[in-house]
């Protein structure tokens, strides 16, 4: 059987045949879909199948969106949002790994407080901000707390796990070695674990832009969140729409920087 | 004594109840802050909004069902077309994952521009959140069968049908079920999300709470999030246990 299956494994297989010379053709094929949307979006605006408040024309969205951009409204608006996500991802990087290698390293922590953190961590972080807003008021610290929230629990769980996964083999040679606690970290435990805890710190950013959304909405005056739901209010969607593009396109560029930090520290994997 | 230490996982959990009832009852905490726990457990039972909160509670599930369904429905039709059909992915994958971007309540403002502030408006926001990991799932399973399997069926000569049930579902499963599981779980996170957001008008857990906030009935707050959190836990650990049954057959390999 496993010579079979190792032989099925090395034939070329049909996707790989086809992916070199069609890169082109697959990328163009992948803009189909956006450009008949668009182009429908655009026939219904102008023959006003829906009332233009409700369904704001491509033209529209597109020229609100210059505006909000060289009026500064735009950039502001995005500029506290991001100062949210950095204080918060800062902290929350900080109190997940230390609660990851906390963890992670020793059984006696797991067994008392693992049970309650990992328990703890299931319950989305958006669940506690009316709580939250009761106890901390509707101001910055409440948004940091959410949204670092949002981030330490996938940075611990991660850790924590990672540092497990490490093989006894690496630490023993580290004895052997009689390799300091410092370089024991430096040599062995950080190389090892570094992957797993970025890919937490990746989801740690992700939940961290999504909450934000969700809390600048309920209590906030200014940022993205605010500004989508301001517009709302006012029936305005062209911002609306403007605002889900940033959304969406900020989110892509947060994790694009830290997949391309990651791919540059693992240089030694390959 | 050593039998106590099977309690060790519930210690953190236990001390937490007892400063809770130790801060409520020599009023450590203002209780606008921290509401003593019998006041709490009254929210449950025999307290003037109980009523609410279960009514509540049933409205929540009935849109957290209805939205997962059809999210889970087509989740899995979008990832099964990508999965089965490469130029299905070629036209729709980028677009997807261009969508995916998109923080998920990113669009609650445009749905109820659209939809209103019903249930109309909060079951499509449950169903959106629920199609996005179901609709990766469904891909990445798909995807992840072996040729040699599908080899296999071909050798046999079996049915489309058989080779789907028999060998691409089975195969499927171990990325499936989690994505269902992660599915559902988000779709509670919208149900809750889309409450809080959309205001109180309707019934709702989420509702329950907001209005307890609005009224400065930290009680009632309370009793609604630890309820919240519960049913997401519960939900967790079901979806986890069922899941695990549905690969056991991994296991004999």
């Amino acid at each position: 059987m496993a010579t079979i299956v190792s032989i099925a494994g090395a034939l070329p297989r049909r996707q790989e045949r086809v992916a070199g010379a069609s890169w082109w053709r697959r990328r163009g094929v992948g803009l189909l879909l956006p450009a008949a949307i668009l182009l429908l979006w655009t026939v219904a605006a102008q023959q006003a199948w829906m009332p233009a408040t409700v369904l704001p024309s491509p033209a529209l969205v597109a020229r609100s969106f210059v505006d909000l951009v060289a009026s500064g409204e735009l950039i502001a608006h995005l500029a506290v949002s991001l100062r949210r996500v950095a204080i918060a991802f800062v902290i929350g990087t900080a109190i997940g790994l230390a609660i990851g290698v906390a963890l992670g390293s020793s059984r006696t922590v797991d067994t008392w407080f693992g049970p309650f953190f990992r328990t703890f961590a299931q319950i989305p972080s958006l669940t506690w901000i009316p709580l939250l807003m009761m106890a901390l008021g509707i101001g910055e610290t409440l948004k940091i707390v959410v949204l670092a929230k949002a981030c330490l629990v996938p940075v611990a769980i991660t850790t924590a796990g990672a540092i497990r996964e490490v093989s006894i083999e690496y630490l023993e040679v580290g004895r052997i070695l009689r390799l300091s606690r410092l370089s024991t970290f430096a040599k062995i435990l950080f190389p090892a674990t570094f992957p797993a805890v970025f890919s937490g710190l990746r989801q740690g950013l992700s939940g961290v832009w999504t909450a934000l959304i969700v809390v600048e909405m309920m209590a906030s005056a200014n940022g993205l969140g605010y500004l989508m739901s301001w517009a709302r209010m006012l029936f305005q969607l062209d911002i609306v729409m403007v605002a889900i593009v940033t959304v969406g396109l900020i989110g892509f560029g947060l994790d694009l920087v830290l997949k391309t930090i990651d791919l540059r520290l693992q240089g030694w994997r390959a | 004594m050593k039998r106590l230490l099977v309690l060790r996982p519930f210690a953190i959990a236990i001390l937490l109840v007892l400063l809770w009832i130790a801060a409520g009852s020599w009023a450590w905490v203002d209780p606008l802050v921290l509401p003593p726990l019998p006041s709490v457990l009254r929210a449950y039972a025999g307290g003037r909004m109980d009523g609410e909160l279960w009514s509540g509670l049933a409205a929540s599930l009935w849109r957290l069902i209805s939205g997962a369904l059809a999210g889970t429905a087509f989740g899995l039709a979008i990832g099964a077309a990508m999965g089965f059909s490469r130029a299905v992915e070629a036209v729709v994958a980028p677009s997807f994952h261009g969508f995916r971007q998109i923080a998920l309540f990113a669009w609650i403002p445009l749905l109820t521009a659209w939809l209103g502030a019903d249930d109309a408006a909060k079951i499509s926001f449950v169903a959106l959140a629920t199609m996005k990991p179901v609709a990766m799932a469904a891909f990445e399973g798909i995807r992840s069968v072996p040729d040699h399997y599908l080899d296999v069926g071909r050798a046999l000569c079996f049915s489309r049908w058989r080779t789907l049930r028999q060998i691409v579902l089975p195969a499927a499963l171990p990325s499936l079920a989690p994505g269902i599981q992660l599915g559902l779980i988000h779709g509670w996170m919208a149900t809750i999300g889309a409450e809080y957001l959309l205001g109180s008008f309707a019934p709702g857990i989420g509702s329950y709470v907001v209005e307890g906030r609005e009224r400065l009935a930290m009680d009632q707050v309370f009793a609604g999030v630890i309820l919240i959190a519960f049913v997401g836990l519960v939900l967790n650990f079901a979806l986890r246990a069922l899941s695990a049954r549905a690969m056991a057959w991994k296991g004999q390999g």
